[in-house]
């Protein structure tokens, strides 16, 4: 769970909220972030993030990929996979290169999927701000 | 120029052998230096700072790790590098440094492999292990961002140079033994519930949540209540506390099989 490695740096640790506790705010990580308790508030990290069944999320999240499979109230934006689980409840939008989604998951909320995720359409529209000047 | 620290139980007479065999090594190994005994009128933090006003000393503390930590606690911000000479087959220090126990330590302190660590801060004092109170009446804020409220944990740690656990020796193997990361700028904050044993009931500890913070607020749900801190094991602390990573560091000797 916490890495077979003995030594754990914030950049590829992974920050766990258990499902003992809650968490409310703007929640920001360098790792990947595993969720089984609450978050409320929004949920930004430049790894994953990984909502498991007994977590749950009312906040938007910002990250590198997401597998989800608790439930979420809250946009998803991510750069490369969101993987839905059937246990998965999303409701809110979804913005992704990939997405999979298993058999019984729930999506209510629109659905943009495919060419580049939301970080290189960023910097596409900076290049094209660019082009015009 | 070395400097020997040593505590306060080793004048002993069942610790004779031992210290006679850690400076039969020391000598041998062409490191041996001032010899300091500590005892009930002489504080090892006095002793410290005595020996910090000659230039770039190495001090070496021999005994037990809580010597060790407070030995630590003075030196940072200094040029003078910390060693440590375990003389507990239990010492949790030995085992995140990597260093043997008793005289099987010296030929580390000859070897000088030397890292630099930080340490904590709490309400402006000096901490260099850990911290660890109780979860159910406070109230944490981490980085001035986000909340973290303890619903069904018991115990909060908050982890400078430790053991990713909140036993200190779980019997858990060692591949399995997470330590924290004393070298950057945050602090590992534990959550969760801690073993008990009591006759023939056991509990396991089960931990719960990891958190990673430059700063942390800890204050008591109920106004005009205090919780104690306990810091490094031996003092106390009241609520409300300021627990950051503390910017100053400290140069340490470590051993080859170390967990940081």
């Amino acid at each position: 769970m916490l890495g077979k490695d003995f030594k754990v740096k914030p950049e590829d640790a992974e920050t766990i909220i258990g499902t003992g506790v809650k968490v409310e705010g703007t929640f920001s990580a360098f790792g990947d972030v595993i969720v089984k308790g609450q978050l409320i508030g929004s949920l930004s990290t430049e790894n994953d993030v990984s909502l498991r069944n007994s977590g749950m999320i009312e906040a938007n999240i910002r990250a590198k990929n997401a597998s989800i499979a608790g439930e979420l109230k809250g946009n998803l934006s991510v750069d490369e996979k969101i993987e839905l689980a059937a246990t998965a409840k999303v409701s809110g939008d979804i913005h992704c290169r990939v997405l999979a989604i298993e058999e019984g998951a729930i999506l209510n909320g629109r659905c943009k999927v495919g060419g580049a995720g939301p970080n290189n359409l960023k910097e596409k529209k900076k290049e094209d701000k660019v082009e015009e000047k | 120029m070395y400097f020997y620290i040593y505590d306060s139980f080793l004048t002993e007479k069942k610790y004779a052998k031992v210290v006679s065999k850690i400076e039969t090594r020391l000598a041998s190994l062409g490191i041996a230096g001032k010899k300091h005994q500590l005892s009930i009128l002489r504080s090892v933090d006095e002793m410290v700072e005595g020996i910090l006003k000659k230039e770039s000393p190495t001090i070496v503390v021999i005994g037990s790790d809580q010597t060790f930590c407070r030995a630590a606690l003075p030196m940072a911000n200094t040029n003078a590098v910390l060693g440590f000479i375990p003389t507990q087959a239990d010492s949790l220090m030995a085992n995140l440094l990597g260093l043997p126990v008793n005289e099987y330590a010296c030929d580390v302190i000859s070897a000088r492999r030397v890292e630099g660590i930080s340490l904590g801060k709490i309400n402006g004092q000096r901490f260099f292990s850990s911290l660890e109170f109780d979860a159910n009446k406070t109230k944490l804020t981490a980085d001035n961002k986000y909340q973290i409220i303890p619903k069904r944990v018991k115990a909060v740690k908050v982890i400078n140079l430790d053991l990713l656990q909140f036993q200190e020796m779980s019997q858990e193997p060692d591949w399995q033994r997470l330590a924290s990361n004393p070298k950057d700028e945050y602090l590992e904050v534990l959550m969760g519930t801690p073993g008990k044993e009591f006759w023939f009931l056991k509990r396991k500890e089960k931990r719960d949540s990891l958190f990673f913070v430059k700063k942390l607020k800890v204050k008591s749900k109920k106004p005009n209540q205090e919780i104690l801190i306990k810091v490094d094991q031996e003092k106390t602390v009241k609520t409300p506390a300021l627990i950051e990573s503390a910017k100053e560091g400290l140069k340490i000797i470590v051993g080859k099989d170390r967990l940081i």
